[in-house]
């Protein structure tokens, strides 16, 4: 019994290892990164004003 | 006895098979669309309003597709199948709930499974639940969830009337 639970635990750590890596991977090549947000663009105002 | 011919009963084998075929292929669809759009389907997820940080939420975006992938493929190629058929039994009731408390709070929204691609369609909120609930209908006779639910409700009922049988 310890020893399936064991087998299983291994394998659902496994596989969320894997899709951490891919999904990781994936999200830091993106242009709209979902995980990492690309910093917002930083607007100067610029003035005329005498 | 075993019949043949055209009404010969389709054997529990064959359905099993179909029924991983159908959920592997939906699961795959379900994570490519994900997968190719994940932003959108992170905007899906604020829809749903759940009491979760923001970091948890863009951990699901970003992870949840990549799980259900594997998920996918491998119940195509049936590997780890004691593990792989519970976990994704697992996965649909998750579905069925975040579903189900959207549907019950009265919330109006798509359900963000399968992108804006050509299966946009079965996103709408009335398609949305009945077919959550019949893919874990179906995930759970793969896993042999019922069976075991059954098998240990019928040892309940049977140790429950042995108990009430007077002793002579």
């Amino acid at each position: 019994m310890a020893t399936t639970l064991k087998r299983h635990a291994l394998r659902i750590i496994f596989l969320f290892a894997l899709a951490a890596a891919a999904g990781l991977t994936a999200d830091w090549f993106r242009d709209d990164r979902v995980l990492f947000p690309r910093a917002l663009p930083v607007f100067t105002e610029v003035s005329n004003a005498p | 006895m075993t019949t043949t011919g055209p009404s010969m009963p389709i054997k529990a084998g064959v359905l099993a098979g179909f029924i991983r075929i159908v959920l592997g292929l939906v699961f795959i669809l379900a994570a490519w669309a994900k997968i190719t759009d994940a932003s959108t389907f992170y905007v899906g997820l604020l829809t749903y309003e759940l009491p979760l940080p923001d970091l948890v939420l863009r951990l699901v975006a970003t992870l949840l597709p990549w799980i259900e992938l594997a998920c996918g493929l491998m119940l195509w190629a049936n590997l780890w199948a004691d593990t792989i058929r519970p976990m994704v039994t697992f996965l649909c009731a998750v579905f069925v709930a975040m579903l189900a408390q959207a549907a019950i709070r009265g919330l109006d929204i798509d359900c963000s499974c399968f992108g804006a691609g050509p299966l946009a369609w079965l996103e709408r909120k009335e398609i949305a639940l009945p077919r959550a609930l019949i893919l874990l209908a179906a995930s759970g006779y793969l896993s042999g969830t019922w069976s075991a639910a059954g098998r240990r409700c019928a040892a309940w009922i049977r140790q429950r009337v042995d108990q009430r049988v007077p002793t002579p």
